[in-house]
């Protein structure tokens, strides 16, 4: 599906990726997690073709991604960006009509197809009711679930998500944790939170200034002495008592503390 | 929950287009009859069918003459082309560069215009130019200022730095038109330069109005046309470029059309404030941002708008006029607040 080799990033001076290279494999789900400034952003930007790598390659679909023109990669590559804000009103129909874009010159007309994709994308994604609103009157839960029914419009094989539960309830957290993986596509999603990257991914990505430090399926990968180097945080891993996944339980300064004193 | 009222169905914006057409034709009718001297319709439909086969017959009024077919008819068209082509571009503007602030001149084009502008009337430059040495000189400044603020941002590709190298190369410009007011000696020079800095459509004749819409015809459907890729740049360069839009360079290009029609229709017209910014955000309260729908009716709003003013430019303080300018800003603001206000009332955002 997707396969980086080698990957260098800099920005403005500052080395932000270094000698990344991966591979995801078709129809599943996977999880880049890392600490703030990491440059889990900007390696989905690589991928997604907003910055543009000094060094490496990457092959979408076993093609250099440089060779395909981005109405290409847009048709086959649905992302949910993390700043989605817009000083312009659109309704929640016409911005998921908006994903129908790469598959048309500008000056055609949308066609009765287009339509039927749209209704479907909404209805895939549980939406329907919200088609006839504003975008911007929605919360913040809701306007992800619109971002995900207008990469499914774009007719997506890929689904790149960046940190897309940020500042959302848990309901929502779930909610579209549980829509992506549902999705019969290939998903990538940066996370910040470990736990609910190790209950939804089936691989992760650990990127941490920069480097790929560790890779595989959660349990390989969420090791507190792992957690500890690179977040400074002490962990305990536990198991998730329904599904048997990872499941990391931090502890507190205060509670190291308490348990000195006992 | 509250609902849009943007969805409309096909048929039902087929008949607001066709309705506003019928309304842009209606203003066109006034504009002509209406001034400081009214001339009957019957007059009217009379010079212009003969005037537009040939010359007029003996047995008609030749000051009527003169007042319709050379005064009245070619400004309206200048106001209706001038109109849409400001709204169109503001639309355009906003949505390219991501900023509900921006408008046509925001990218230094009337400092610029103002600066040949001056040049022409208080030094007689391009004097071999004769009565185009005006217009040329401000399209050549217009565009100039424009291509200044692009070689600015040459390496770089922020839209905050391209909007604010604009404001920068505009008040540069702008003082340096003050100062040459300031040098200047003839009170009468400054009189017209600063009639022409608040933009009157007075010098509409029919030798330049060929160019003007043509240029400003192309423009529109070059923006319908582009309308898909307006609304992608509307959510951001990032988002564009995921839906496949070659962000940048589509930007350039956009950009690049809007100047040259807001470089003729400054040249004609001196700086018209406003229409860009409150036509637009106008026709949003009530269509949306679909640019599909948006573009279109901003180019007959604005043509509609524009004219009216100008009718009541003439009306205000007759026999003499005001220059359009002034008008636009003072009632385009106070009906803007208006609406801004009743923006939740009307149902289209309640927060």
């Amino acid at each position: 599906m997707i396969k980086v080799k080698n990957l260098f990033l800099e920005r403005g001076g500052n080395k932000i990726l270094h000698d990344i290279s991966f591979q995801l494999k078709p129809g599943s789900f996977a999880g880049l997690v890392g600490p703030n400034g990491s440059g889990k952003s900007s390696f989905l930007k690589c991928l997604y073709r907003a910055l543009y790598p000094q060094a490496g390659f990457i092959y979408f679909e076993g093609k250099p991604l440089p060779s395909l023109n981005l109405k290409q990669t847009a048709r086959k590559m649905g992302v949910v960006i993390q700043e989605h804000n817009t000083d312009f009103d659109f309704t929640v129909f016409d911005l998921v009509l908006m994903g129908r874009t790469p598959h048309h010159q500008p000056w055609e007309r949308d066609s009765d197809e287009d339509y039927q994709i749209v209704e479907k994308s909404l209805n895939q994604v549980g939406i329907s009711s919200l088609k006839n609103r504003i975008f911007s009157t929605l919360s913040g839960g809701e306007k992800q679930l619109v971002l995900i029914a207008r990469a499914l419009a774009q007719q997506a094989v890929l689904l790149i998500l960046d940190e897309p539960t940020n500042h959302l309830d848990i309901y929502y957290q779930l909610e579209i944790l549980q829509l992506v993986n549902s999705l019969p596509i290939t998903k990538l999603a940066a996370l910040h939170d470990l736990n609910m990257a190790a209950q939804f991914c089936e691989y992760l990505y650990f990127v941490n200034h920069g480097y790929l430090v560790a890779s595989g399926c959660p349990q390989d990968v969420l090791k507190p002495a792992l957690i500890y180097d690179v977040f400074g945080v002490k962990a305990i891993i536990g198991y998730h008592p329904a599904n048997q996944k990872p499941y990391l339980f931090f502890q507190m300064e205060k509670d190291i503390y308490d348990l000195n004193i006992k | 929950m509250e609902k849009s009222t943007f969805r409309f169905s096909r048929i039902q914006f087929r008949l607001i287009l066709w309705g506003l057409g019928f309304l842009l034709f209606f203003t066109l009718i006034a504009a002509v009859a209406i001034g400081p001297v009214s001339i009957p319709l019957i007059a009217v439909w009379q010079i212009v069918r003969e005037s537009f086969f040939g010359s007029p017959s003996e047995n008609i009024n030749s000051a009527y003459v003169n007042i319709v077919w050379y005064l009245r008819l070619p400004r309206a068209f200048q106001a209706i082309a001038t109109g849409s082509g400001l709204a169109v571009t503001g639309a355009m503007m906003q949505a390219v560069l991501n900023n509900p602030m921006a408008d046509p001149y925001i990218l230094g084009i009337s400092s610029g215009a103002s600066v040949g502008a001056v040049l022409v009337i208080l030094f007689n430059l391009f004097n071999s130019l004769q009565t185009y040495a005006l217009s040329t000189a401000a399209f050549i400044g217009g565009i100039s200022a424009f291509f200044l603020v692009l070689l600015l941002n040459k390496n770089r590709y922020e839209i905050l730095r391209l909007i604010l190298s604009g404001v920068a190369v505009s008040s540069a410009l702008s003082s340096l038109t003050s100062l040459l007011i300031f040098q200047a000696r003839h009170g009468e020079g400054i009189q017209s330069v600063l009639f022409w800095l608040m933009g009157s459509l007075a010098r509409a004749e029919w030798s330049t109005l060929p160019l003007t819409i043509l240029v400003v015809s192309f423009g529109i459907t070059f923006m319908i046309m582009s309308a898909r890729i307006l609304n992608a740049l509307s959510l951001g360069e990032e988002t564009a470029i995921t839906l496949g839009v070659k962000a940048i360079s589509c930007r350039y290009s956009i950009m690049i059309v809007g100047t040259l029609i807001v470089g003729v229709l400054v040249a004609q017209c001196g700086t018209i404030g406003f229409v860009g910014l409150i036509v637009p955000h106008l026709v949003r309260l009530f269509f949306g941002n679909n640019h599909r729908k948006l573009i279109p009716v901003c180019a007959l709003a604005g043509s509609i708008f524009l004219t009216w003013v100008d009718i009541a430019c003439r009306l205000v303080v007759k026999p003499a006029e005001l220059p359009l300018g002034i008008l636009t800003s003072l009632c385009g603001a106070p009906l803007f607040i208006f609406l801004l206000d009743r923006k939740s009332t009307i149902g289209i955002r309640k927060k």
